[in-house]
């Protein structure tokens, strides 16, 4: 996958279009055509802390290179992963879209916010908060270089463990 | 104290119940781990009766840090003073009760309580009770520096590791802790500048079981290659397809759980007096121009023979019982934190070497993420089988869980117990007979 030089420029509703897209392959379960929205030097950011800066030397959630991105995704379709019997639905809402500008090395960055209900044996679980896109222009079209996931309880307690993607 | 419990499970067929005669040497009756009264017997017996770890120093640096927690159902506030010393108290006003200080940490010259205003020190000394006329000719005395927060009777601080007890009637901590302290000094030796420190804030994950089900599962070397299987066969795909991709301290130490029902087998698990216990590392070390700097920085500090010492040690699970399960090869620590009898909170703190490569941290933190936060993909295979075993004893029909495997097998060393095997119960067995004399000591 090639990078290309221009900067990248798509309004919100297109936008709107790749978040909903790739939301909708979480909730679907199709993790191939997930994974396909991802640059091979993606990186998905979940901090613990709303204030954390450094991901190398923090905690997060979540700090997926693409390898580790591609076995989570196997584990969740594996036959028989324990933490996956029963399977976690979900359901993704997308919204308050807005486009920055391209920044100099071509990216767009797009900040949104979600709201993602997800269910687990019998118990029903809600995650809200903030997402930052960073996109770039591949000559396979548009693709994910940074999704960062800011959810407003990051640094509380958690009694589930979160098994997809938000 | 008394050791009789009345029934609170209706459905049980005995009305009242011997807390003793829950633990045989090898089976444990389902009570121990779904009874509510047993659990609160477990707070002031066991909680309440041994050194439970309070936090890190790196945690409060400065004079007037304050980092708070518990220490069984007790909130406390451990604090650096004013005099540099570090203190554990009780997080409650002496006025009305309040908790004096609500964030999880922070920083204060003086503590005040939010509902009435008394002030305090950092060593819990009474300042101030405004209007403190209104106690002339009562029995308070709102100038006695000793009417504050109380401290906790008795707090040891282990190389940067404090420990407090709520019963100042406990041994001491070198004689409680005995062998178990092995692990968790070999990690801080592992520092060429000889200490350690937290990396930020903890994870706070709550597991819906009973705590004692995931500290069996801590030396449970059989549950690896099933619980664990699908995780550890999608890293070792993933890294072939890859190559030469992933980070250290990630996918490399999950794809090691990928084999054979008895691939635990040749790790050694020795269990210690009073319930503590470690078992031997298995992730890769790290290597490269790095881990030499390291091995020299650590020859400098212990001499050739025991940098030797402390690199041969190297432990994978620690746990000094009740509340901390280090994996100290991979620089963290899971501390306990039982809410109720099937609540459990676990605060998973990381650790920096203090002069080990950055490298070294990047490892630990990359494990930490995926094998210990809130969205990791290897205790939540473990949660499933910590939730299972406690929906599977709430049915009062069988009474017994087996701690039998490699029972008549265990090899005294010293005091301590080695397993025959690394898929040895003895661990298990050995936290019991430590259970069993906490919760039958008069
Ligand atoms: S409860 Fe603290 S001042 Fe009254
Ligand atoms: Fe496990």
């Amino acid at each position: 996958m090639l990078t290309t030089s221009h900067k990248l420029r798509l309004s919100r509703s297109e936008v709107e279009d790749f978040l909903f897209r790739q939301a909708e392959y979480i909730d679907s379960r199709d993790y191939e055509s997930w994974l396909s929205l991802f640059t091979p030097d993606a990186l998905y950011w979940i901090p613990v802390r709303p204030t954390d800066t450094d991901p190398e030397t923090q905690l997060s959630f979540m700090y997926d290179d693409l390898p580790t991105m591609v076995a989570r995704c196997e584990r969740l379709l594996a036959f028989g992963t324990a933490g996956q019997q029963p399977i976690t639905r979900s359901s993704h809402v997308v919204s308050n879209v807005r486009v920055n500008d391209a920044t100099s090395n071509g990216e767009l960055v797009v900040h949104s916010r979600f709201h993602v209900t997800q269910f687990r044996r019998d118990v029903l679980k809600s995650y809200a908060g903030a997402y930052t896109h960073h996109l770039v222009a591949t000559d396979e079209g548009v693709k994910i270089r940074l999704q960062r996931v800011d959810l407003i309880d990051c640094d509380g307690i958690h009694d589930t463990i979160l098994q997809i993607y938000l | 104290m008394s050791a009789s419990l009345a029934t609170s499970e209706r459905n049980d067929t005995a009305a009242e119940l011997d807390v003793g005669r829950l633990v045989e040497p090898e089976r444990i009756h389902r009570r121990v781990f779904t009874d509510p009264d047993v659990f609160e017997l477990e707070m002031d017996s066991i909680f309440g009766r041994s050194w439970i770890y309070v936090g890190h120093e790196s945690q409060i640096p400065q004079p007037g840090d304050y980092f708070t927690t518990q220490v069984g159902r007790q909130p406390v506030v451990m604090t650096r003073h004013t005099d540099g010393q570090i203190y554990v108290l009780e997080n409650r006003c002496p006025h009305k009760g309040a908790l004096v200080c609500p964030e999880r940490s922070g920083h204060a010259k003086r503590f005040m309580c939010m509902y009435h205003g008394w002030r305090f020190d950092g060593d819990g000394s009474l300042v101030s009770v405004p209007v403190h006329s209104g106690y002339d000719g009562t029995s308070f005395d709102p100038k006695d520096p000793g009417n504050g927060m109380k401290r906790l009777p008795r707090v040891k601080n282990h190389r940067g590791f404090v420990f407090a007890s709520l019963s100042a009637d406990i041994p001491d901590f070198d004689a409680w802790a005995g062998e178990g302290l092995r692990g968790l000094d070999n990690m801080i030796d592992r520092a060429p500048d000889g200490s350690v420190e937290v990396v930020g804030d903890c994870y706070r994950t709550v597991q819906n079981s009973n705590w004692k089900i995931f500290v069996d599962n801590m030396s449970d070397g059989m549950h690896t290659s099933f619980v664990h299987h699908q995780m550890a066969r999608a890293a070792q795909r993933t890294l072939e397809k890859f190559k030469g991709q992933g980070r250290p301290g990630g996918l490399d130490v999950a794809a090691m759980l990928a084999g054979e029902p008895d691939q635990m087998a040749k790790v050694d698990l020795v269990a210690h007096p009073n319930g503590h216990f470690d078992m031997a590392a298995f992730a890769p070390e790290l290597k490269g121009p790095e881990a030499d700097q390291y091995k020299a920085a650590l020859i400098a500090r212990h001499g050739k023979e025991g940098a030797e010492v402390v690199l041969q040690r190297n432990y994978h699970n620690v746990l000094m019982f009740p509340t901390i399960v280090m994996q100290a090869s991979l620089q963290q620590m899971r501390v306990i934190r039982p809410l109720s009898v099937d609540k459990t909170l676990l605060e998973i703190w990381a650790f920096r070497l203090k002069g080990a490569p950055e490298s070294f941290l990047r490892r630990a933190v990359t494990g930490a993420n995926l094998a210990n936060s809130p969205s990791n993909v290897v205790a939540a295979d473990d949660f499933e089988a910590y939730f299972r075993v406690h929906a599977g004893l709430k049915g009062p029909q069988s009474e017994w869980i087996s701690l039998h495997r490699e029972a008549n097998r265990d090899i005294p060393v010293g005091t301590s117990l080695k397993g025959h095997s690394g898929n040895s119960e003895v661990c298990m067995r050995n936290m019991y007979k430590a259970w069993h004399a906490y919760m039958t000591a008069q």
